[in-house]
């Protein structure tokens, strides 16, 4: 068993549980101690395969800074002697003070009585001029049974056996329902436009990313509040800010641009009104996310994560179905024979392959609404465009979805003085011979130029 | 120095997709009737290139582009629709340094050359590309004379 007891100056359990929550992608057995004296007891012996106590060190201290907390740092075999470390500065046990004496009885101050004990215990190894737990542990048990009583005998017993201190039982910390944080601004911090509320949204929004990474989640969706200064002429002191991320964001990279762009958008029309006072973010939803450790020979993951902000920032700025991947699917309809894919496919470039699709080439450009075509003598006509028929290939009959009340459709490709036509006939099929015809796509790019001319002729 | 521009803009080789190579991290305007199959030519021989294919309102057919060996698990569709911000788009991509090639059609060209206002807008672009050495296909109706646009392709 290997220990590292956290004993921060600030007694606020808030603060101190988003910084448990934080350091869950540590080690999942964590516990803590409330009362007078909060710490927090990770055990990492279970986790040395995937880190170093050297490593779990600097990531702890790296934490606290960025909850903005200050404390005492302390590793050992055992929580009492973790969180005497951590309390005295000692580094060894055997010059521990009899004044932690009451760790090595109840780590966790489960039981409040037990303190009392303590401290006539204390006075009275005292009297007899102890001055260490090392001198405590060499007295015999008998007289600590007969003169101190049995929390005194329950300490030298576990000062005595490594086993008795390692199985000490220890409640899991369980996090909270919410992942809010929040923070208050100073008077002096006027936050009227985007980029000082930018400013102060960093380390709420800092610290909620560190919780969620620490649950392995990530965010989908996010609350922003704005608390503004309450005056008779604002009519909403609250501002909400509702983000709905297309791509579950694990980090402040990937949120932050995206904020930035719904406060410069919204600002622009509806400005605040009242300096903002108070800001708070608030994981909405989350779905599960896996955070692995930095690829050092390959940057793959991390170009995903990249592509993934922008992503976000495209369909945030363009709207949410604006930004797509495509993929085929088995429809016959050339409108509906793909689909669009909002997540990216797994690794960025793949060897494109020609695809065998089990019907004729496609045109590369198609309406997206046919249009009438009519025929003049040679000539088609649709709108103010005209084209000279040259050859006519088909027809290739394409079936519809029957569940749809699709009609089949013959399509043609028509060689053109200037461009390849796809056209085809619609409607019912017993109907053949009145079935009107329809423009499609185009086999090539239409130019202005060409259609001036055959308009022209 | 208008002739000469003239003839600066047009003299680009006729629309070949056996050229060994476009330059890189540049502005290339692509002309002609077979501007999206000169492309798509060029999509099927970079096959590792990530692309992003921007259009107003997207008429290029995906299940096409699959069929000739374009390779749809590499192109990003961006449908600009209404809200338009062309330019934004363009250089955010850029910034984002994270694609090969970006593949826009200048549906009326003195209108966009406009929109991003003339010259600086698209210095900008031309300098986003060559940082980001990211290819810029521009495909226009006709060849543009703009001297940030390196290459132009009649096709």
């Amino acid at each position: 068993m290997r220990v590292i007891c956290v004993l921060p100056e600030s007694r606020d359990l808030k603060k101190i549980g988003a910084f448990i929550e934080s350091a869950y992608r540590l080690t999942p057995d964590i516990c803590l101690r409330q009362g007078d004296l909060p710490a927090v007891f990770l055990e990492i012996a279970k986790c040395k395969l995937l880190y170093s106590e050297k490593t779990v060190m600097a990531r702890v201290r790296f934490l606290l800074k960025r909850f903005n907390m200050k404390a005492k740092i302390s590793l050992a075999n055992d929580l009492p002697t973790a969180l005497s470390f951590a309390f005295t500065g000692e580094v060894s046990i055997k010059k521990l003070p009899l004044s932690v004496l009451s760790f090595y009885s109840d780590p966790l101050a489960l039981d409040s009585d037990t303190e009392k004990s303590m401290i006539r215990i204390e006075k009275e190894l005292t009297r007899l001029d102890l001055k260490n737990l090392e001198e405590f542990s060499k007295l015999p048990l008998r007289a600590i049974t007969n003169r101190l009583g049995a929390i005194a005998e329950k300490c030298w017993r576990r000062l005595n056996s490594v086993a008795l201190l390692q199985s000490i039982p220890r409640p899991k910390w369980t996090p909270p329902e919410f992942i809010e944080e929040q923070v208050l601004l100073h008077e002096n911090e006027t936050c009227t436009a985007v980029e000082p509320l930018l400013f102060s949204c960093r380390t709420p929004l800092d610290r909620v990313m560190a919780r969620v990474q620490g649950r392995a989640l990530k965010v989908t969706r996010l609350q922003l509040i704005l608390r503004c200064e309450r005056r008779s002429s604002v009519l909403n002191s609250d501002r909400v800010f509702d983000f709905k991320f297309m791509y579950p964001q694990g980090g402040l990279i990937g949120v932050l641009p995206v904020i930035r762009e719904r406060l410069s958008r919204e600002l622009q029309v509806t400005p605040i009104e009242s300096p903002v006072i108070g800001l708070s973010a608030r994981v909405i939803e989350t779905v599960a996310g896996r955070h692995g450790q930095k690829n050092f020979f390959n940057s793959t993951e991390e170009a995903r994560e990249e592509l993934m902000g922008l992503l976000e920032r495209l369909t945030e700025k363009l709207g949410p179905t604006q930004v797509f991947y495509a993929q085929t699917i088995e429809r016959y309809f050339p409108e509906k024979s793909w689909q669009k894919l909002q997540n990216p496919p797994e690794g960025l470039a793949v060897n494109s392959m020609v695809a065998f699709l089990p019907y004729g080439e496609r045109p590369l450009r198609l309406l997206g609404e046919p249009l009438p075509l009519h025929r003049v003598g040679r000539n088609l006509m649709s709108g103010n465009r005209r084209w000279c028929i040259r050859k006519v290939h088909g027809p290739e009959r394409v079936h519809g979805e029957w569940w749809n009340d699709d009609h089949p459709r013959d399509y043609y490709r028509i060689q053109t003085d200037s461009i390849d036509l796809w056209a085809f006939r619609g409607g019912p099929a017993n109907h053949s011979s009145n079935r009107e015809l329809f423009l499609h796509g185009f086999f090539g790019d239409e130019t202005r130029d060409q259609m001036n001319d055959e308009t022209s002729r | 120095m208008a002739q000469l521009k003239d003839w600066i803009s047009r003299s680009a080789h006729s629309g070949s997709f056996e050229r060994a190579s476009s330059p890189l991290g540049a502005l290339i305007g692509i002309t002609g009737v077979g501007r999206t199959e000169w492309v798509l030519n060029w999509l099927v021989k970079n096959p590792e290139a990530s692309v992003v294919w921007i259009e107003k309102n997207l008429s290029v057919l995906p299940t096409a582009l699959a069929q000739r060996g374009g390779g749809l698990e590499r192109i990003l569709f961006i449908e600009l629709g209404e809200v338009g911000e062309w330019e934004w788009t363009l250089l955010t991509l850029l910034r984002a340094q994270l694609f090969q090639a970006i593949i826009t059609p200048i549906l009326t060209p003195d209108e966009q050359i406009k929109k991003t206002k003339d010259e600086k807008s698209l210095r900008r672009l031309q300098l986003l590309a060559e940082k980001a050495q990211c290819k810029v296909f521009l495909l226009s109706e006709v060849p543009s004379q703009h001297w940030t646009i390196s290459e132009q392709v009649q096709t």
